[in-house]
């Protein structure tokens, strides 16, 4: 069993690298770290966020590398793989945007990536359901999904042939329960005895929710269904 | 190498359909009848009904009108979120008016039909400042709703046959949008290197050129006319791109475009890369700007691989189906980088159980019981890959007919970033960048292309709004907005262009106060 007496000077050898090496190395290495965006590429387009991947080499060693978007600052990464993601939240649709990135070795001399554009195309879209459903007489087809503060839901369905459905709803959760149990309940959205309709509704409210399509009649319904997520 | 067949009868086998039910097809001519009579319909943005709309107190709606015009005007709607519907309570017409005054408006219609609406026009606010206008008068007791204009325009439904009753994976991917854009043009070309096409199938004569209808590589002759009536895979691609629409028989293809047909396979399914290589090099040098490849093999081929580099350097977009094995290893064309590479969705909106997939895969389409042409003037539901890459292939048909400038890069791009994202978040190997959207994929089209038309000056970003509506001024020079429009301001947050600069003018900073 070592002592921990015998072991103390390498603890603080170890301890004092840690608080001076940088500043030590700082008067002998005067080499700025190699930066580069790896990943998107020049004039890459992209909805929803943008996922950034950085490669950066120094013959000392890489402290940190920092991520600028359209020259703000958005995250600071201190291991490999450098990688960062950036929401444009309020950003406009089909909107060019700049990134460059900055990497720091442990003498803090500061690499510097060159500067890149990408075209941002507007918020993600995400699909809830895009084909085709039978449904039974006096049954229903649901879609549940999960949305957040901000997102919208974007949807058409079509009943084949020029039929009719009888009713279409936008639940939360706790209305879904009360549609299953057959008690009242209150839909965000309601469709009645359509062929076909359109709608979107934006959420203010993070939790599940259900599309559903009921069919009271007495003959199976086909129906086409496109529905959609935006979301930032 | 074999090149395979990518025919996957999951669904029961070629059915044709050979009746044609008048009942039905009048049924279906009378679709919205009330809209059709009116000669008007309220495009989808407009039925986009938000019930609560009305309803002042609505968080939900006020941030559906925000979305409204953040979304509407950046795609250059002609409502361009400057025109404002009122509607106010009995009586309040003068109160109304008064406000709209006090804005800054001007009335350009009141109700000729005793409704107690109008319609105000805000030329000099910009579209934010009109949603503080609409939250302002929702707060106001004579005002029922105030809501921006929704452009309506025609919409057109396919007289086809079987189009409502059928054509599900047309209408997933948004081709009733896209439709009422454009329809294709006969300038361009798709050669579609399968087996032989009926190009006398009265659902596609129309679009072949009688004196060039493509070549057969497997029998070396100007006459790609499908050997055997078994030979029916060329006929089924064709259909899906380029079938006659709303001429009330049959199906609706993707694109209006004229199809050349070029035999690289015989009539059972199987052809050489050689075939294969020699299809996409005289397509290409026939002018074709799309080459649809619904075949493939496993193996790497030399030949084949110059072919595909041949065309994507001489502009050509490639589109290639992934393979029907349902493994992950994708066919060659498809994996070489210069081929778009197509799976197949099924149903239930899940890739289908037979597509392959793997690393190259980019985009997925409807492939599984999808009703096309076959020979005999008949069609047939058939599902595969190879019925998910033509899909593909009469979108950017579509897209480059009224985009013809668009090099191959560009629209590829295009392609991949109108998608709808499906499996996990952005692209993957299963689903690739995700479904297609039609409509999307022209949106993006048009505002490059807006952007091309001002690509030699100078463009700039504004990242936030500015509080003021602060006058820009500089002298001798031009501002236009995203959409091209010219203005006097900068003050939202958006992407704005300095046009008409004197030549080697260089622009160091642009500060805005």
């Amino acid at each position: 069993m070592v002592s921990f007496t015998k072991r103390l000077p390498k603890f603080f050898a170890i301890f004092l690298f840690a608080f001076f090496g940088c500043s030590l190395l700082k008067k002998r290495d005067q080499i700025p770290p190699t930066v580069a965006i790896i990943a998107p590429n020049d004039s890459f387009w992209f909805s929803g966020q943008l996922n950034i991947t950085v490669s950066a080499y120094d013959s000392v060693g890489v402290c940190s590398v920092l991520v600028y978007g359209d020259n703000n600052w958005l995250g600071t990464d201190t291991t490999e793989p450098y990688t960062f993601i950036w929401r444009l939240y309020d950003q406009a649709p089909f909107s060019w945007h700049s990134i460059y990135a900055k990497a720091y070795d442990k003498a803090q001399n500061e690499g510097i990536s060159q500067t890149l554009a990408v075209f941002y195309i507007g918020r993600q879209e995400v699909s809830l359901y895009h084909g085709i459903t039978t449904i039974n007489p006096n049954n229903y087809f649901d879609i549940k999904f999960s949305a957040m503060v901000d997102d919208s839901v974007y949807g058409s369905a079509l009943v084949q042939n020029q039929d009719s459905l009888a009713h279409f709803f936008l639940l939360d959760n706790n209305n879904f329960k009360r549609f299953k149990n057959r008690e009242t309940f209150t839909p965000i959205l309601q469709f009645n005895n359509f062929n076909q309709f359109e709608t979107r509704y934006h959420f203010a409210d993070t939790g599940d929710f259900y599309l559903i399509f009921q069919n009271i009649g007495s003959v199976a319904k086909t129906v086409w269904l496109r529905f959609y997520l935006t979301r930032p | 190498m074999l090149i395979l067949l990518l025919f996957n009868l999951i669904r029961p086998p070629l059915l044709p359909i050979t009746e044609v039910d008048l009942m039905r097809v009048e049924s279906l001519t009378t679709i919205n009848q009330k809209e059709v009579a009116l000669g008007l319909v309220l495009q989808r943005a407009t039925r986009s009904v938000c019930p609560l709309l009305a309803d002042k107190a609505s968080t939900e709606c006020n941030e559906a009108n925000k979305n409204f015009f953040a979304e509407e005007k950046m795609r250059g709607y002609y409502s361009d979120g400057r025109y404002i519907v009122f509607g106010y309570k009995s009586n309040s017409l003068a109160e109304t008016e008064s406000f709209i005054q006090q804005h800054q408006g001007k009335i350009i219609k009141r109700s000729a039909t005793n409704g107690n609406y109008l319609l105000a026009y805000f030329p000099d606010l910009a579209i934010e400042d009109n949603y503080q206008i609409l939250t302002e008068a929702q707060k106001l007791s004579f005002i029922r709703y105030a809501e921006p204009a929704r452009k309506m325009q025609i919409c057109l439904i396919p007289n086809d046959t079987f189009f409502l009753s059928s054509q599900w994976d047309k209408w997933i991917m948004y081709s009733d949008l896209i439709w009422d854009l454009t329809l294709g043009s006969s300038a361009i070309t798709v050669a579609i290197c399968d087996q032989g096409i009926d190009y006398r199938h009265p659902d596609l004569s129309a679009n072949f050129n009688p004196y060039f209808l493509g070549y057969d590589f497997v029998d070396l002759d100007p006459d790609p006319y499908p050997d055997s009536t078994s030979e029916m895979h060329g006929t089924h691609v064709a259909g899906i791109i380029g079938a006659m629409i709303d001429n009330r028989i049959g199906i609706a293809g993707w694109a209006q475009v004229q199809l050349l047909s070029v035999r690289v396979l015989d009539e059972k399914g199987v052809g050489s890369d050689y075939d294969v290589a020699e299809g996409i090099r005289w397509s290409t040098d026939q002018g074709a700007r799309i080459i649809n490849l619904s075949l493939g093999g496993y193996e790497y081929s030399s030949v084949l691989a110059e072919a595909v580099e041949y065309a994507w350097d001489n502009g050509v977009l490639l589109l290639a189906a992934t393979g029907n094995d349902g493994i992950s290893e994708i066919y060659y064309p498809a994996k070489f980088s210069q081929c778009v590479a197509v799976g197949a969705l099924d149903q239930d909106n899940h890739i289908a159980n037979f597509s392959n997939y793997g690393y190259e895969q980019e985009l997925v389409c409807p492939g599984v019981y999808i009703l096309s042409t076959i020979n005999n003037n008949q069609y047939a539901f058939a599902s595969g890959t190879s019925m998910a890459c033509p899909q593909a292939s009469g979108v950017a048909a579509l897209i480059l007919s009224v985009f013809p400038n668009l090099s191959n890069q560009r629209l590829r791009a295009i392609l991949d970033v109108a998608t709808i994202d499906l499996g996990s978040s952005g692209k993957d190997s299963r689903y690739g960048y995700g479904l297609l959207n039609a409509y999307r994929a022209y949106t993006l089209a048009q505002i490059l292309a807006t952007q091309d038309k001002i690509s030699k000056t100078v463009g700039f970003s504004l990242a936030k709004r500015k509080s003021d509506a602060s006058r820009f001024e500089l002298s001798n020079l031009l501002i236009y907005d995203a959409i091209g429009r010219k203005t006097d301001k900068i003050n939202t947050r958006g992407v704005y262009f300095i046009k008409d600069l004197k030549t080697n003018t260089r622009i160091k900073k642009i500060i805005i106060r």
